[in-house]
């Protein structure tokens, strides 16, 4: 088999600035390299130089390995790579490179040779002034360099791992407070590290929020498995129609959960007004918890002025400071961000104790006049438009979109002929 | 008058993932606006080996909107995949590390019915 030769000199005479790789491979790409290197050339002695130094040429058998012979041009680094300067605000005058300086530089030039430097080393970077962007843009004027961890080889040899599957990356791991429950319980499943990471870890169980499609499956002994992994420190519960949770599955959860400040139930049937009452009356007498603060019912049936009155006791509350609510198909059981104590009110027109909604701003006058519940005022789904004073037209799923709305749906294309 | 030299070291973090973390930073640096939202959409989208090494680089250098960003976008990328699935996507074994945990298959039946 022909060996087919590259036609490149192992020290090019002149490297240009965009092309500073090194033919000599390591194919390695790691320590043994630059162990390698370091044998060749004696301690802390640039492999690649500008000037060419001939006299240096291995007759080793990678020397006469082509450098690249599929033409992927490859990077290549060992071990540490100095960085002078920051990234992004450098300008660098190649004109005043020097023999055995390295200047790194942006990844945009590309391939960089492989070589490593040491910090304390007797060779000195050239330095320089630059400006340092900070978040608070405090400027300063004074020397910096970056050591960083080596780049890991990038070319084939290395990349293909022989292990079908390993552990999680940490990150991963790092990532999964990002997840929601059904995914948590998916993820669990992976494999036995992660099962014992989300078993254990109770920061990821702080915040239990059910919907879509556990909602339907979820029951009581369930429900206090899951809120036993927060370890006492569950903080909110959100149980989004829910209909197999019952009153006492709640009072479970509430007595091994002394933190528990924000209780969202909307549309958990089984539910009871009296069984909540009953419930946050000896979970907010209680002196070792702080009491829920925040209650959202999602418009419990068969709520009277008496239990609204019990609530505002029981959860405190002084006055209710009024934050204009705004209804949309898809928020009328996410729990808001507005954080009032409780979502029902008197409804300005029936006097029930329901969900109150308010105009969108400009869209109808005198704005407290429209502020009503959705049965008093339909609204339009999309974008809470009040539609009994506009043009509306209820669609199949029995919702209402005022015109504006209506134009902006997709149309089907009209069949031709 | 320039002071002296300062070295910062960051054994952990590569020298690609630093200059991405301090274009984040640069950008992000006077605050967010629908330019800078545009630039978050476009920093996310690479493979998963740069992706990771972000998150690790965002966490140990405490930024929270950049941890917030790169863990969101790891995240989504675990949402709604069966456990198979993920083992494939991430390159993870099944046995991995030794456990006396129930098999994994059995665990949390009730969510997968």
């Amino acid at each position: 088999m022909a060996l087919n030769f590259s036609q490149r000199p192992i020290f090019p005479a002149h490297t240009s600035e965009d092309n500073m790789v090194s033919p000599m491979r390591i194919v390695n790409g790691e320590k043994g390299g630059h162990d390698e290197l370091r044998d060749r050339f004696g301690p802390r002695r640039e492999v690649v130089d500008r000037g060419g130094s001939p006299d240096s040429v291995s007759k080793d058998i990678i020397d006469l390995l082509p450098s690249d012979p599929f033409g992927m041009d490859i990077d290549i680094s060992t071990t540490f790579t100095a960085i002078t300067g920051w990234f992004g605000d450098m300008e660098l005058d190649y004109g005043d490179y020097m023999r055995n300086t390295f200047v790194n530089h942006k990844e945009d030039y590309g391939l960089f040779a492989g070589f490593s430097f040491f910090w304390n080393s007797a060779l000195k970077f050239q330095s320089f002034p630059t400006n340092l962007m900070f978040h608070d843009q405090h400027n300063m004027d004074f020397n910096c360099v970056l050591v960083t961890k080596s780049e890991e080889s990038v070319n084939d040899f290395a990349t293909c791992p022989d292990v079908i599957g390993g552990d999680p990356h940490e990150a991963f791991v790092l990532a999964l407070s990002y997840l929601g429950t059904k995914d948590l319980l998916a993820v669990e499943r992976v494999c036995k590290s992660l099962c014992s990471t989300i078993h254990n870890d109770s920061l990821l169980w702080r915040n239990l929020y059910i919907d879509q499609p556990l909602n339907e499956r979820i029951t009581d002994d369930v429900l206090v498995q899951l809120t036993n992994r927060a370890e006492g420190n569950l903080q909110c519960l959100s149980l989004i129609k829910c209909p197999k949770i019952t009153d006492d599955g709640l009072r479970r959860v509430l007595e091994t959960n002394p933190k528990l400040t924000k209780l969202y139930i909307p549309g958990c049937t089984r539910l009871s007004i009296e069984g909540i009452l009953n419930n946050l009356k000896a979970f907010n007498s209680n002196t070792e918890t702080a009491g829920i603060k925040h209650i959202k019912t999602g418009g419990f049936y068969g709520i009277t002025l008496d239990h609204y009155e019990l609530l505002n006791n029981l959860l405190g509350i002084q006055k209710n400071n009024y934050i204009p609510h705004y209804y949309h198909r898809a928020n009328s059981y996410q729990p808001c961000d507005d954080d009032r104590a409780i979502d029902v009110e008197i409804c300005p027109r029936c006097q029930n104790l329901r969900l109150v909604y308010d105009c969108p701003t400009g869209s109808c006058q005198p704005k407290d006049h429209c502020r009503a519940c959705i049965i008093c005022i339909p609204r339009c789904a999309e974008c809470g438009r009040c539609v009994h004073n506009s043009e509306y037209e209820e669609t199949f799923s029995l919702e209402y979109l005022c015109s504006e709305c209506l134009k902006q749906l997709p149309r089907c294309q009209e069949p031709h002929g | 008058m320039i002071a002296d030299e300062i070295v910062l070291s960051f054994p952990n973090i590569t020298r690609v993932t630093m200059s991405k973390v301090l274009e984040y930073c640069n950008i992000h640096g006077a605050g967010a606006d629908d330019e800078t939202r545009a630039f978050d959409e476009q920093f996310v989208d690479v493979d998963q080996k740069t992706l990771f090494d972000l998150v690790l680089a965002a966490h140990d250098l405490k930024i929270k909107m950049l941890y917030d960003i790169v863990g969101e976008r790891t995240g989504d990328m675990m949402k709604g995949k069966t456990p198979e699935e993920i083992r494939i996507i991430f390159n993870i074994g099944e046995n991995s590390c030794v456990d006396d945990h129930p098999l994994q298959k059995e665990l949390n039946p009730w969510a997968f019915e």
